[in-house]
């Protein structure tokens, strides 16, 4: 008999889920270390403080596209907020799905105007100048702060909400855990801060940021791991299986030692390869981040336990 | 209305299929061909063969929304048990067969998750998918406990809109009990109001277990399952070797402790950000960066 008891069917998400994972991990990390940084940093967080005005909403203009294209029927998409035959929105606080796709929604609309703002910046004339306002308004003040806190929050829920996801299923490895949106979460801000190392670490000589931002990250990864090992325990007696098949091994390998144990070792060795260390650590970690959805997305799906029909 | 369903007696099926045929015909489905030709001089269309005992279909799909298992089990003089056909030394064979369907559940993990509202419970108490509604987004493939739930339709390829079994609600509608039952030559698939049928069942398992048949059981009727399933079934052995689960779980259960752990994670990130970023702390930051240049330009 079988020791595991699934019988559940593939859903067939694939890379554009893994990429929309990763990509909607950076937009979502982005928007909280932005709101952290512009809340206690003040001027001198200016060079992060552009990025993370940047970086989100492309990502999020992506992953959106990704979504639609991936559904059976991509001209329904926004039947997930509109219910098609009472025209009443459509909300399941409940159902990750549901609630995903408005933090998608409201944090894209956030992030448009975070970015349009760093466009705008200082311009006076011309289209763009006729919104000179805009940057003043997100900018500071109360609005701005309130503008910032908003950025910080949306981007953990958006983050953390594709764990969430996966995990509220019946697939063996996802549903087997509660620990997916925290990971997602934590790996998201860590590639968000890769991305921020590598931006300004080539340009910037006020090397005391990319120092800061490393700070930050390796609080991030020293969490991770302790994540990794929290979802490892979670899943019991399934973890053997998982860690002996090759999505195990990309977590292991590729998450794990070359995402997490190498740049941790690289930031604490500053100078062991000269000024590319940071920049090589933080590649590193994007990797891993990467890695790390790859491996968890693939393996809900194709790891055979139990009786479940493969393909 | 009565919540309306199925209860299903394994140990009167017959392996007939007539459910499947009954099912096809009704909701006009074409038979599931795996080897489509691919070309006018190909050989034509023909489904290959399982391998797993009389069962030509393998599993539930878009377009088999019943499905009879055929499983095989075989028991030695020293007791141990085999459900593989593939085992060469199989002895008192026994088939147990299993007219598989959705389970229309009480508390239906699909429903659950659906984010566009094309699941929905009719008034039998049913679960329907709405085929005007659903975009494919493929949640409830994961959710389904039971593997009933597939992609199909005209863009076909694994995408598509989610199909099943509607309980023949059209046919309900017109006070019609479904194809499968009506079809079925042994009454081993039975319909109607489900408090009779549970009383029926639990006869039927008494009736067993003074013929000696203490492995007989039911499995969904009561609301250990999923809140129950109103389609239930009267089982001879553990619900694994049917490919049921004994345990599933409703998919919402996750979603509150996942939250709370993301909460806790992102309070300590919070912590660690807000100390890293403090300004004073950048200002120092930022003079010894600056002393420092200036030592290396007097130097
Ligand atoms: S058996 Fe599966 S498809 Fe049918 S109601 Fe239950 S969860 Fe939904
Ligand atoms: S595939 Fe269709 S029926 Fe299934 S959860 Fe998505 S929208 Fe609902």
């Amino acid at each position: 008999m079988p020791p595991v008891d699934s019988f559940v069917e593939n859903p067939h998400w694939n890379w554009f889920i893994v990429v929309y994972f990763f990509l909607g991990g950076i937009a979502g990390g982005s928007a909280f270390i932005g709101g952290l940084a512009a809340l206690v940093g003040g001027d001198r967080m200016k060079p992060v403080l552009h990025w993370t005005a940047l970086i989100p909403f492309p990502l999020l203009a992506i992953s959106g596209l990704l979504l639609i294209a991936d559904l059976g029927r991509p001209e329904r998409f926004w039947h997930m907020m509109i219910q098609n035959q009472t025209w009443w929105p459509m909300f399941k606080y409940w159902s990750p799905m549901s609630y995903g796709s408005w933090l998608l929604l409201i944090f894209s609309g956030l992030a448009f105007v975070n970015f349009a703002a760093a466009i705008i910046g200082g311009r006076q004339g011309g289209f763009l100048g006729r919104f000179s306002w805009l940057p003043r308004v997100v900018g500071g003040g109360v609005l701005g702060t309130v503008f910032q806190i908003l950025l910080l929050i949306f981007g953990y829920l958006f983050a953390s909400y594709t764990g969430a996801l996966v995990t509220a299923t019946n697939q063996p490895i996802w549903s087997d855990t509660t620990m997916l949106g925290a990971l997602f979460f934590i790996s998201g801000v860590s590639a968000a801060l890769s991305i921020l190392i590598l931006l300004t670490g080539w340009r910037s000589h006020d090397h005391y940021i990319v120092d800061r931002l490393e700070t930050v990250d390796n609080w991030a990864m020293l969490l991770e791991l302790v994540l990794i090992g929290l979802f490892l325990a979670f899943l019991g007696s399934i973890a053997w299986t998982f860690l002996a098949h090759r999505y195990g091994l990309t977590l292991l390998i590729g998450t794990v030692l070359l995402g997490l144990l190498v740049p941790l070792f690289l930031h604490w060795q500053p100078r062991l390869l000269g000024r590319t260390t940071p920049m090589l650590a933080a590649a590193l970690a994007l990797l891993g981040g990467y890695a790390l959805r790859y491996a968890i997305v693939y393996a809900g799906q194709e790891i055979p336990i139990g009786g479940r029909m493969m393909g | 209305m009565p919540a309306m369903g199925f209860y299903t007696d394994t140990t009167v099926c017959i392996g007939c299929k007539a459910c499947q045929v009954a099912c096809h015909q009704w909701n006009d489905l074409p038979a599931d061909l795996a080897e489509q030709p691919t070309g006018p001089d190909q050989p034509g269309q023909t489904r290959p063969l399982t391998g797993m005992s009389y069962d030509n279909t393998g599993s539930l799909s878009d377009l088999n929304w019943r499905h009879v298992k055929f499983i095989e089990k075989s028991q030695a003089s020293d007791g141990t048990l085999s459900y593989q056909p593939t085992d060469a030394s199989r002895e008192n064979l026994q088939w147990l067969m299993m007219s598989d369907v959705c389970k229309h559940c009480v508390n239906a993990p699909c429903l659950d998750v659906c984010p566009t509202g094309a699941i929905m419970r009719t008034e039998f108490d049913s679960v329907y998918i709405q085929q005007n509604v659903c975009n494919g987004c493929r949640d409830c493939v994961s959710a389904c406990p039971f593997g009933v739930i597939h992609m199909g339709g005209p863009e076909n390829e694994g995408k598509g809109i989610a199909k099943k079994c509607t309980l023949c609600y059209d046919r309900m509608q017109h006070s019609l009990a479904p194809a499968c039952a009506q079809a079925c030559p042994t009454a081993s698939i039975q319909f109607g109001p489900i408090e009779e049928l549970k009383t029926r069942a639990e006869q039927r398992v008494n009736q067993l277990h003074s013929m000696g048949m203490s492995q007989a059981r039911l499995y969904g009727a009561d609301e250990k399952i999923l809140g129950g399933l109103n389609a239930f079934y009267l089982l001879m052995d553990e619900p694994e070797v049917y490919g049921l689960p004994s345990n599933p779980k409703v998919p919402s259960r996750n979603v509150l402790p996942t939250n709370l752990w993301s909460f806790g994670s992102a309070i300590l990130m919070g912590i660690a950000g807000l100390v890293s970023f403090r300004k004073r702390r950048m200002d120092s930051f930022a003079q010894g960066a600056a002393e420092q240049r200036r030592q290396e330009e007097v130097r």
